[in-house]
């Protein structure tokens, strides 16, 4: 089988699994898009208690300074802020990972919600570790504000080099987060996981390339290249009731990247994962169904895996 | 115990003819109408969830813990596991024997 084939079949597989489990991958994102709003609802309550708390500040006259960007130190607790709440919740779709797991690798074929909280019990430092490299991709989008700032003025040439830039470290990290996740979900240890990633990586680069080039190209350069755009336009035209259209545009996106993309994303990592032929550590299937494991001692029977 | 052979790469796991139930838990696990239809089914071949699923019209999951109920009282065993053409692991299950009969003795202390 050709190589091509195999980066089709990735997509054509994952899709048809996404479709037959996508009652478990719905719940999640949507436990997580619920938890979100929550968050952001909360993180606004507590925002409201400390200006009515603080004489010296007035409802308008933060609004009007975030407004403006008059104060950097708003721009820096809305980072921050946004940082801890993508890091908590992309912590949480990372169990997903595990539900591609249970779907593909743990024999059963099927996965459900609640499986994702086990996942997340088991792995929380290891997905949240994940979570937290990728807020780099938050912070450097915000750079706007620290350049404007320090009144440093940008060009186009200039905004170019930022997005390739942004979009190549996102696509190294899709890459080695690809395949450390699911590495990390069957075989447990943190360590070997990333020595399995650069095993997949050195012995079969192409088919990764592809395969991540492609998804990069479907799911998350739209996405880029529309904030691009946009950005763009607004310093040219300033501000225009024509962005609102490009906003809700994005925000179609982003929904179709969480909803299908992500998903999408664990399933095809978990089938390369399964897939490519390299020196693998010693899965740790006990830990995930022990009653299977037990079972199989008690019946005297051994494991056997047939290609 | 259940014996297995090779047979042109493939591990067959052959059943016992008969199991005796002497353990009173198994017992309401056998009597339960879902399990009992699993059971009926595994004793005729192994099977995965999704073909249980397909064969009963329960969902995976309600499929995969009545066979957890049955796999704790031995009553099914994981006869083999596969891995296909599209590297998606599968597990079949099957009946630790052709026929059950149970049989539970209380005698005088």
């Amino acid at each position: 089988m050709s190589k091509e084939s195999e980066v089709k079949l990735d997509y054509k597989i994952s899709w048809k699994l996404l479709k037959a489990n996508y009652r478990a991958f719905l719940m999640t994102e949507l436990f997580v898009f619920i938890s979100f709003i929550l968050a952001l609802l909360l993180a606004g309550g507590i925002f409201a208690m400390v200006i009515a708390s603080v004489p010296s500040l007035t409802f308008s006259g933060v609004i009007s300074n975030i407004k403006n960007r008059d104060d950097i130190r708003y721009s820096i607790i809305g980072t921050i802020f946004m940082g801890i709440t993508h890091t908590l919740v992309v912590s949480f779709l990372n169990c997903q990972y595990g539900l591609a797991y249970d779907v593909m690798s743990s024999g059963d074929m099927f996965s459900e919600f609640k499986r994702a909280f086990k996942y997340f019990q088991r792995f929380w430092w290891q997905y949240m570790l994940f979570s937290l490299i990728s807020v780099v991709s938050i912070f450097i989008p915000r750079r706007r504000e620290y350049l404007e700032f320090n009144e440093i003025t940008s060009n186009i040439y200039f905004d170019i080099g930022i997005m390739v830039i942004q979009l190549m470290i996102y696509f190294i990290f899709i890459v080695i987060s690809s395949g450390t996740l699911p590495s990390v979900t069957a075989q447990g240890s943190f360590k070997n996981s990333f020595v399995e990633t650069f095993r997949i990586l050195r012995k079969h680069p192409m088919r990764i390339l592809k395969t991540w080039g492609t998804y990069f190209f479907i799911f998350i350069f739209p996405i880029v290249a529309l904030s691009f755009v946009r950005m763009e336009l607004h310093n040219f035209l300033g501000p225009n009731r024509l962005f609102l259209i490009f906003d809700i545009f994005a925000l179609l996106l982003y929904l179709v990247y969480l909803f299908i993309g992500y998903p999408l994303k664990t399933l095809i990592s978990t089938r390369v994962y399964n897939s490519v032929d390299f020196e693998r550590f010693k899965p740790l299937t006990e830990n995930h169904d022990d009653l299977d494991h037990n079972q199989l001692k008690n019946n005297g029977e051994e494991k056997t895996r047939e290609k | 115990m259940n014996e297995s052979e090779e047979t042109e790469g493939k591990k067959i796991a052959f059943i016992q003819d008969e199991m005796q139930i002497t353990n009173p838990d198994a017992v309401p696990i056998l009597f339960h109408p879902k399990k009992e239809e699993i059971l009926k089914l595994l004793i005729s071949k192994e099977m995965t969830i999704i073909d249980l699923k397909h064969a009963t019209g329960m969902n995976p999951g309600t499929v995969k813990r009545h066979l957890t109920d049955l796999l704790e009282n031995h009553l099914v065993f994981i006869s083999r596991e596969k891995v296909n053409e599209f590297s998606i692991v599968m597990k079949y299950y099957r009946a630790s024997a052709k026929s059950f009969q149970i049989s539970i003795k209380w005698s005088q202390i």
